[in-house]
């Protein structure tokens, strides 16, 4: 079997008993699934986590649904959790250990206030800045939804949720974003009306 | 849906997709070709067929295999966290006679972190750690568990948070120098109420399935790593599942960082920060820790800061509790 005749599905099956066939996964891939995450989170976070997604998508190869011919979808589905961990981590390692102890502590809302600290004016990309404002189930949603331009049914599918939680994940993020753009394109007049 | 409303418009125009330099592909490359490589060590040599080879010779084969195992492994943390798993096997179970408790005792310290204006100061957050001792009697069959909580005195990265912390009253917020009693009855807590399969390939997928339910949306190492000190830490398992969840431990890509005759250290870098756990050598949890790798800008911290530890000591069986 050659990686250049075969599909990514032929491929990923092959893999299960010649586990080099991968590399030929990654070499089809790879630039767009760093595309994606870099779009998603910044380019320095962005080498580790593409790195992962073929890391993990290799431990989980014998998951993948056969019956579909590309291995993108399900590709950019591994990486849009990773960036939504990614979000969630950025909080995380504030919150620094509290579970392991048993102690609500008294560390008020961690992931919250991490999540808008890590906003404040450091962030010059709208799309991360705008990722960060929302809650880490979300960040998948509204990566794939503005980056792949996925339908609800496709997001859906690669993703494993219901539909109708890819829809109201949607229409919460977007609420939540509607302020933070009107921001932007007030800056972008020239100035807060 | 106009454009000049839709966030996700906004949104649309302004990503940009990063195009990979060779370097950064040629790393990304080599974490998969490790990944491949791990796998086909674990395997032995893929392709290798079993199926028709006669039972008995395979069950020699087997036993053989189980105890030459850590010789043929190449891998540091593979082979020692194998062994681990087997002398747990054979370990003796904990048992708690009807009416006893399982006593545990261990000390905590981690990072806490409230707003500056708690102290009056200028910092968005001001950061310190938090020692703590924590007493835990549980009877299981009872479904009892009774926690002493002990807040010890705050370390601090610098005097002048030490004096604003104290100047604000703040030691009495954290309940410093206090004990804390909880008692719970019918608790109910999904890692101890979870019946775990004590096979090892079971194990890691009731264990992702568990993470994906319960916590995060990817099963990941850290994930793992997590699961497995909970499991370790809060159910007192039986052998079995104790040399298998060390055994789920040995399928992740751990670095061993330490062995003496008696422990063994293990540790994962993600994020930015490496987590690192000791076992004895049958498979006891006792330390836990999470040192930040690079320095944390927002919080003013240094790489190499210790932001949590945990020491443990061995579980025992006591006839009775402070309060019940």
């Amino acid at each position: 079997m050659t990686g250049g005749e075969s599909s990514d599905s032929d491929l990923i099956v092959g893999s299960w008993e010649e586990s080099e066939l991968f590399g030929e996964i990654f070499e089809r891939h790879y630039a767009a699934v760093f595309g994606f995450v870099g779009a998603a989170v910044g380019r320095d976070a962005a080498g580790d986590i593409a790195a992962e997604v073929f890391v993990r998508a290799f431990q989980l190869r014998r998951r993948f649904r056969t019956e579909y011919r590309s291995a993108r979808p399900w590709l950019f589905g591994i990486a849009s959790n990773l960036v939504s961990d990614h979000y969630r981590r950025q909080a995380r390692q504030h919150r620094a250990y509290q579970r392991s102890v048993g102690r609500e502590s008294a560390t008020v809302d961690f992931e919250d206030e991490a999540v808008a600290r890590s906003d404040a004016g450091s962030v010059s990309d709208l799309l991360t800045e705008a990722l960060k404002s929302l809650r880490a189930e979300e960040v998948a949603v509204v990566a794939l939804f503005v980056l792949e331009d996925m339908s609800y049914a496709e997001i859906s599918e690669t993703l494993g949720i219901p539909e109708g939680t890819v829809r109201s994940r949607l229409s919460r993020a977007r609420a939540r974003l509607r302020n933070l753009v009107g921001s932007w394109d007030e800056q972008d007049k020239g100035g807060f009306v | 849906m106009s454009n000049r409303q839709d966030p996700f418009d906004r949104l649309r125009r302004a990503a940009e997709r990063p195009v990979p330099t060779a370097d950064e592909k040629s790393a990304a490359f080599g974490r998969l070709q490790h990944a491949i490589s791990r796998e086909q060590q674990m395997a032995g040599k893929s392709g290798f067929k079993w199926g028709w080879r006669p039972i008995a010779i395979l069950a020699a084969a087997l036993t053989t295999l189980v105890v030459a195992i850590p010789f043929f492994i190449t891998d540091p943390a593979q082979a020692a966290l194998t062994e681990v798993a087997e002398a747990a096997r054979v370990a003796a179970p904990l048992e708690v006679p009807e009416g006893d408790f399982i006593y545990t005792r261990s000390e905590h310290e981690d990072l806490a972190i409230r707003p500056g204006s708690d102290f009056d100061l200028p910092q968005d957050f001001v950061p310190y750690l938090l020692p703590t001792t924590r007493q835990v009697w549980r009877n299981p069959a009872e479904r009892f568990i009774l926690i002493h909580t002990t807040i010890g005195t705050p370390e601090f990265f610098d005097p002048q948070t030490q004096a604003a912390y104290y100047q604000a009253g703040l030691d009495r917020a954290d309940q410093v120098g206090e004990n804390v009693v909880e008692q719970f009855t019918e608790a109910d807590d999904p890692v101890i109420e979870t019946r775990w399969p004590t096979h090892p390939e079971q194990l890691l997928e009731a264990m992702e399935a568990f993470i994906l339910e319960n916590r995060d949306q990817t099963a990941d190492t850290s994930q793992i790593i997590d699961l497995t000190a909970d499991i370790l830490r809060e159910t007192h398992p039986s052998p079995e599942l104790r040399s298998s969840l060390v055994q789920v431990l040995a399928r992740q890509p751990l670095e061993l960082k330490g062995r003496t005759a008696t422990t063994i250290t293990i540790s994962h870098i993600s994020d930015g920060q490496e987590t690192a756990i000791t076992l004895s050598s049958d498979g006891q949890l006792l330390s836990e820790t999470v040192t930040l790798l690079k320095p944390d800008a927002d919080l003013g911290l240094p790489e190499g800061t210790t932001v949590g530890s945990a020491n443990y000591g061995q579980a025992q069986v006591v006839r009775d509790v402070p309060h019940k």
